[in-house]
């Protein structure tokens, strides 16, 4: 209001100049300025009238999608998070860099009762052009991460029901860059527990009343498809992740979290129908059908120490589908019916004794396990490939807390591959090395 | 059988827990009072629950004054948990000192803290605003 009025009192004063004796083109001038002046009202009272109906108020990720606690109702945040790296292969003699990914985080609070999470995802950087100096080099994807709701029941327990993460092992629900050691997210919880994996459905939080530090986890998604799994990545390829998921499966899953002193420790478990087809279809292909037809199984049991710069975790997973052998007799994916690994992690922050917890420089390595077709069923081919060992070492340096430069390098030993298993015949077959270290450098953001 | 395992396991997580102690309560002209009495049998922390407000406050007696934090994860608003040696936030693992500093990312901003005042030595006032 008061810039309108310093505007108006100048156009007072130009008009009492005698402005009407002016020449001809001084005449089109005031002309002009009186269009822009009503042009500046019509902004001012449109301004004016979106700022009255609006009763939100957009804040920046300074802001927290809750703060001002009771006066405002209603508020958006942006926010994000971000990862890029560059790997070299040792012994192919290549290398590759990408921006792994953008994701962008959209949330709104309706009210002090339900709130909107949303993350939009890009991977790589690329997902298709089709003119331009894009065109068709694309090789990323984009995705919708999160897309739920959330109700509030209590101070302490929530439903949420949208395309949200289940509470499965360490990486599946806290996978912020910023947040793990090494530039590649543990492997057990890429290839066992399929991080990030997200499907729609609904699900219950809480803590145990009288237990501090218990926390519990109910959710009730869609299943998997078994027609997705492969040899080498588990049910990773099973996921619907939310996209037009098909078939009357089911997943469901649990989890009990409890903190005690410095230390975290969780079990989670999944039993989920993998049967993605119509009733008629899953006949025809001698699969059963229903909520819980041809089930995969996970279970896991994590802890975590964190105190005096110290940060040490531990996790055990596996997987058992027990049909395994009617999934490859549908669709011949080589299917194992048992899958199990673990890793363990310890670091230590080197600049804990000067900065505490504000500053990090985490010296750390990771021993990781993983069987991904530890038992077959007899139409199936075991593969040595898949008995896979990840020795990591490596730096994460956090010069103030949301930035994290991590380097480090990865030894990966295998079994040797099953010649069987080997379709495309010498000499174009890429040759396999069961050891093999990858150097890798990433820069992470989160705010 | 079951019910007598869950009641065993109930039973040593209470025992490697400590109890907090939920105060109810209303505010009264964006205050809320506490007495002084909540603290009694050693006890350092209280959560209090206000009626109408979306999250519990934790109130941690410290040598000559209160500190009321506001039990909401700074990084995406979820309620947190008060354990015996820190704050947690269950769903993305952010933790908190007493005073309502970072411990552990996600979360970047401190939490959010609430005046105190104690009045004629038994009632504690949490200014909300």
């Amino acid at each position: 209001m008061t810039g309108f009025c310093f505007l108006h009192k100048d156009f007072s004063v130009f008009r009492n100049n005698g402005c009407c004796h002016l020449p001809v083109t001084l005449r089109r001038i005031r002309i002009y300025m009186r269009f822009f002046h009503q042009c500046l009202l019509l902004i001012f009272f449109s301004t004016g009238l979106f700022c009255a109906s609006s009763h939100g108020q957009v804040l920046t990720g300074e802001d927290s999608l809750y703060a001002g606690l009771v006066a405002k109702e209603q508020s958006t945040v942006l926010s994000g998070y971000g990862e890029a790296r560059y790997t070299l292969d040792t012994r192919r003699k290549n290398a590759e860099a990408s921006l792994s990914r953008v994701v962008l985080f959209v949330g709104h609070k309706f009210n002090n009762k339900i709130s909107l999470f949303t993350e939009l995802e890009l991977e790589d950087a690329l997902v298709v052009g089709q003119q331009g100096d894009e065109a068709g080099i694309g090789k990323g994807g984009i995705s919708m991460e999160q897309a739920f709701l959330k109700f509030n029941l209590t101070p302490t327990t929530y439903l949420v029901a949208g395309l949200f993460i289940p509470r499965l092992g360490i990486i599946n629900e806290n996978h912020l860059p910023t947040t793990f050691n090494g530039v590649d997210r543990p492997f057990v919880e890429q290839l066992i527990i399929p991080s990030t994996w997200r499907e729609v459905g609904v699900g219950i939080y809480g803590g145990v009343r009288g237990i501090p530090g218990l926390n519990y986890s109910f959710s009730l998604t869609n299943g998997l498809n078994s027609g997705g799994f492969s040899n080498g990545s588990g049910i990773r390829d099973g996921r619907q992740l939310g996209s037009a998921a098909t078939g009357l499966g089911l997943g469901a899953s649990g989890s009990l979290l409890y903190y005690v002193d410095h230390f975290r420790f969780q079990v989670s478990g999944y039993i989920g129908g993998s049967t993605a087809v119509e009733k008629r279809v899953a006949d025809s292909l001698q699969l059963n059908s229903g909520p819980f037809g041809n089930p995969v199984m996970l279970g896991e049991a994590d802890g975590q120490y964190n105190n005096n710069g110290w940060s040490v975790k531990a996790i055990v997973t596996g997987i058992n589908i027990p049909n395994a052998k009617n999934i490859n007799l549908a669709y011949a994916n080589n299917t194992p019916s048992g899958i199990y690994g673990g890793y363990a992690e310890a670091a230590y922050n080197l600049l804990y004794a000067k900065h505490g917890d504000a500053k990090t420089l985490a010296l750390f390595g990771r021993y990781e396990y993983l069987d991904l077709n530890a038992s077959i069923p007899k139409n199936a081919l075991k593969n040595d490939a898949n008995r896979q060992q990840y020795i990591v070492a490596g730096l994460t340096y956090k010069p103030i807390r949301g930035i994290a430069i991590k380097a480090d390098y990865i030894q990966h030993i295998t079994g040797e591959p099953n010649p069987a298993l080997i379709i495309t015949p010498f000499p174009q077959t890429v040759p396999y090395y069961t050891s093999n270290g990858f150097v890798n450098l990433g820069v992470a953001y989160n705010f | 059988m079951h019910c007598a395992g869950m009641l065993g396991i109930s039973m040593l997580l209470q025992g490697c827990g400590t109890s907090v102690q939920l105060f109810k309560t209303n505010t009264r002209n964006d205050s809320v009072l506490v007495p002084v009495s909540a603290f009694e049998d050693g006890k350092n922390m209280v959560v209090v629950r206000v009626s109408g407000l979306e999250n519990d406050i934790l109130l941690v007696k410290k040598e000559d004054h209160y500190n009321a934090l506001n039990l909401r994860c700074t990084h995406e608003g979820y309620g947190l948990t008060p354990t015996s040696k820190q704050i947690v936030c269950s769903a993305h693992g952010s933790t908190f000192d007493f005073d309502g500093n970072v411990l552990k990312e996600p979360a970047l901003k401190p939490l959010k803290k609430f005046n105190t005042e104690i009045i004629d030595n038994n009632t504690i006032i949490i200014h909300l605003t």
